[in-house]
């Protein structure tokens, strides 16, 4: 008997931050390119990955490790998502390709490719962007508590904004 | 064992320091007492210390050590020093301080008292006093005597209280009027039913600063709010980053562009008459006077239009929405 196949699709949004992020152990400091991968069906953000500032990073297929890893039970992730993600059988590739097109700072875009722009047909694509873009850069106590200088912010302030954002996403509207 | 009333208004951080400088936990200060952290504090202490804000008693780290030292009951902290409901200024960024507060609590209790409200982002004025708040240097802020230190600033920087008091007294009437909204805002902050519906108006009226301070509408800000007392690191970096600018900004500029902010809010919401408005103007020819300009200055951009518009959107609420703003 043939099981009938549900489809998840998955999609990533890029977003190059203009805060730049001082890396340890140096002085130096990069903007880091964000993938968030969502899940078409509900609109939730799964997991995402950073490429701090190394051109040539395959966000997507990073983050899709992760995932699978997470979904093994290799990697820790919050638990709420764990039943979504044993239902995505399927994903929506878009191939970040960084030598056609960097992108600008602060602008969300579902693709970095010029020539294979992916429509995000199942949910609102502009008011995702904006809930995510509030969610990143809305930074509550704990993040504020961290940042001297909200130009240039440490490492640990990056992860603990990202898993804020997460976590802002999923859990409100 | 005596252990000082805590001051109406007065903060965590204050009180607990109130207490050390009486000589009744000498060690407050000293790094020794860490040693006597069980192992589970120990690494609470190590991880959260740098996200700890002393006048929250679930972030206060040296909270734990003080309850063993005193046996002071933990639910009797919680009535006194409870969560707050209001946004604030992280403790990183606070510096405002009401003098005559300070006046009298040396008075009262004979040692520095800091209140909470100081860090009220939505009460740039005293609510005792109805004075605009005074800012000292940031630097200060994460200090454990930040009461002294604010004492012995005032005292210190004559000149840059010369140029606060101009600026208060050729600003007076524009002050009166956005103290008029706070007052306003804060009564009808009372009439909200529960506590979610005052947490959506905060973040309202939040937001509404956050559009006023946008730098399309600095000419409605004095020289003053972006060097000297008001701070010199107000708007040294606009269009950097349109997002942290427009989030964060509310958190570190001067009391006095808060004012301002609040004043240009109350235009919105049509709680300042134009008419007042324009009587309060002098001979500041620039300053917005009605609710179309500010409305026409942040619309030249169709695309920040619509994005403060979506922002507002979200705090909607019964007593404040999008209709209270001529939208």
């Amino acid at each position: 008997m043939c099981k009938k196949m549900m489809l998840t699709y998955l999609f990533p949004v890029y977003l190059t931050t203009s805060i730049r992020v001082s890396l340890p152990r140096s002085f130096e400091s990069r903007q880091v390119t964000l993938c968030f991968v969502g899940s078409a069906r509900t609109g939730q953000i799964l997991t995402y990955s950073s490429s701090f500032g190394y051109p040539g990073v395959d966000l997507y297929q990073r983050a899709l490790l992760a995932l699978r890893a997470q979904e093994s039970g290799k990697c820790s992730w919050p638990s709420t998502i764990n039943p979504m993600v044993s239902q995505f059988s399927g994903v929506m590739p878009v191939e970040p390709d960084f030598s056609t097109r960097y992108p600008d700072p602060d602008q969300l875009c579902a693709s970095l490719n010029w020539r294979y722009k992916r429509k995000l047909n199942l949910i609102d694509e502009q008011v995702f962007k904006n809930r995510l873009l509030r969610c990143f850069f809305d930074w509550g106590c704990d993040e504020l508590a961290l940042i001297n200088d909200p130009y240039r912010i440490s490492l640990e302030a990056l992860f603990r904004i990202l898993s804020a954002t997460v976590t802002r996403m999923n859990h409100t509207r | 064992m005596f252990i000082p009333e805590v001051s109406e208004g007065e903060s965590l951080s204050s009180w607990m320091y109130r207490i050390a400088l009486q000589g009744m936990c000498n060690r407050y200060f000293d790094a020794s007492h860490i040693g006597e952290f069980e192992a589970g504090e120990m690494w609470a202490h190590a991880t959260h210390s740098s996200v700890s804000d002393p006048d929250f008693m679930e972030t206060n780290v040296k909270l734990s050590s003080f309850i063993k030292q005193h046996g002071v009951a933990r639910e009797r902290l919680a009535e006194k020093f409870g969560p707050c409901e209001q946004p604030l200024v992280p403790i990183k960024y606070r510096r405002s301080y009401c003098y005559a507060c300070l006046e009298e609590g040396l008075k009262t209790t004979r040692s520095f008292v800091c209140k909470l409200e100081w860090r009220y982002l939505l009460q740039p004025f005293c609510a005792a006093h109805q004075v605009l708040l005074r800012d000292a240097p940031v630097k200060y802020s994460t200090n454990e005597d930040y009461g002294f230190r604010l004492f012995m600033w005032h005292h210190n920087r004559d000149r840059v209280f010369d140029r606060y008091d101009l600026a208060c007294e050729a600003d007076s009437e524009l002050l009166r009027l956005s103290l008029d909204v706070q007052q306003r805002y804060m009564d009808l902050r009372l009439r909200a039913p529960h506590s979610d519906v005052a947490q959506q108006m905060d973040n309202f009226m939040l937001t509404l600063m956050r559009a006023m301070l946008l730098p399309c509408l600095s000419a409605s800000y004095r020289n003053v709010d972006m060097s000297g007392c008001g701070g010199p690191d107000c708007f040294p970096k606009h269009g950097l980053s349109f997002y942290v600018t427009f989030y964060f900004e509310v958190y570190r500029v001067s009391c006095s562009a808060r004012a301002r902010a609040l004043y240009l809010s109350g235009l919105l919401l049509g709680w300042i008459e134009p008419s007042d408005a324009q009587a309060a103007r002098g001979r500041d020819y620039y300053r917005v006077t009605d609710r179309a300009q500010i409305w026409r200055t942040i619309e030249i951009n169709s695309q920040l239009g619509r994005w403060v518009h979506n922002q507002l959107e979200l705090y909607e609420s019964s007593l404040l929405s999008l209709s209270n703003i001529g939208v």
